[in-house]
């Protein structure tokens, strides 16, 4: 069975001097405060951040430095505690952003379809018709639209995780974009799919008032949007602290 | 040299030194110090954060691993970062030559 992470404790009970122990848990515990993220995140980069402060730290004494020289030396060369951690949620957000974008880019098709083939049931209409049809249906889908589709095609292709991607290598002057950039644009997306769904779910609102039944299409559509719009809307809370963090 | 001095050559720098070996973040920030004679001395934080980048990215894989009776994090090079490493050497190489081409010669 793997071992498991060492935490900061584990690594600072290495460090005899309780002064420069001390020095190294403030400035650990100053990146601590400012990490954003999943809890399991925080501790597996402080782990390794702890590692790295307990090593520089060891070689400082390994030159012959006092231990609280030694320690004042380790966190110098650390740098700004804040910087660090915001590098780190510089990081996570980028991440995130992909993740959001790419989520919104595979979905999308999948809940206009369904949206699609709801109202072409309702009117008889063939899909394409109803699909050049659908924005006079939902008025401002086609805004919604027209913003959230490149701001989750750039958050998803624009990031790290997929800027390095050989084809799209030709694009290496623009990608991968900063973190906040990707991570704005993810929340753009988000706002804009969240206003397409309402518009959506406030049509089908409109068909119970004008009192014509939902059909098991229109069920599966609004639950669709429903779920995208809860999971969407939580994501984007993440990828808010994370952008604010980042900063 | 500044770590600003280093903007958009970092990422080019940090997977030619894992090219050869396996490292964790620390043993990274000295092999660059070393290689470069001490020119490339930059603050730790800057160096953490950007090696999790490229893992997002999916150049280096990292993982916990046993060393010398210690746990770290260690990162290798992934298929994928030795292909954008020769990417980054050719572009590089291709950089170097024009600046010096226009720079010249000059008095040492």
């Amino acid at each position: 069975m793997a071992q498991p992470v060492p935490t900061v404790a584990d690594l600072l009970e290495q460090v005899a001097d309780p002064i420069a122990r001390q020095r190294l848990h403030d400035y650990l515990a100053t990146v601590a405060a400012d990490l954003p993220g999943a809890a399991r995140t925080r501790h597996d980069i402080l782990a390794e951040v702890s590692d790295g402060l307990l090593e520089c730290y060891q070689a400082h004494r390994a030159d012959g430095q006092a231990p609280a020289m030694a320690a004042e030396s380790a966190v110098a060369g650390f740098g700004d505690p804040h910087r660090l951690a915001s590098g780190f949620a510089g990081v996570l957000a980028g991440r995130a952003a992909h993740r959001v974008g790419l989520g919104l880019v595979l979905t999308g098709p999948a809940v206009g379809a369904v949206w699609v083939a709801t109202f072409a049931g309702r009117t008889g209409s063939d899909w394409v018709t109803q699909v050049a049809a659908m924005p006079s249906v939902v008025p401002g889908l086609a805004v919604a639209l027209a913003v959230a589709v490149p701001a989750a095609l750039l958050a998803a292709l624009g990031t790290s995780a997929t800027a390095y991607r050989r084809p799209l290598q030709a694009l290496s002057r623009y990608l991968p974009l900063p973190p906040r950039t990707a991570a704005s644009l993810a929340l753009v997306a988000t706002a804009g799919c969240v206003a397409a769904d309402a518009g959506l779910l406030f049509g089908l609102l409109g068909w119970a008032v004008a009192g014509i039944a939902w059909t098991p299409l229109a069920l599966l559509a609004g639950t669709a949007s429903l779920v995208r719009v809860t999971v969407v809307a939580m994501c984007a809370r993440r990828v808010g602290t994370l952008w604010a963090a980042s900063g | 040299m500044r770590a600003e001095s280093l903007k958009g050559h970092l990422d080019g720098l940090l997977l030619a030194v894992l090219e050869d070996a396996p490292r964790h973040g620390y043993a990274v920030i000295e092999a660059l110090r070393n290689g470069s004679g001490g020119t490339f001395d930059l603050p730790t934080g800057t160096v953490y954060p950007a090696l999790r980048r490229l893992e997002a990215a999916g150049l280096v894989h990292g993982a916990w691993s046993d060393a010398a009776g210690r746990r770290r994090r260690v990162y290798h090079l992934t298929p994928t970062g030795r292909q954008a490493l020769a990417e980054q050497r050719r572009t590089w190489r291709q950089f170097a030559g024009a600046v010096s081409a226009v720079l010249g010669g000059g008095a040492a």
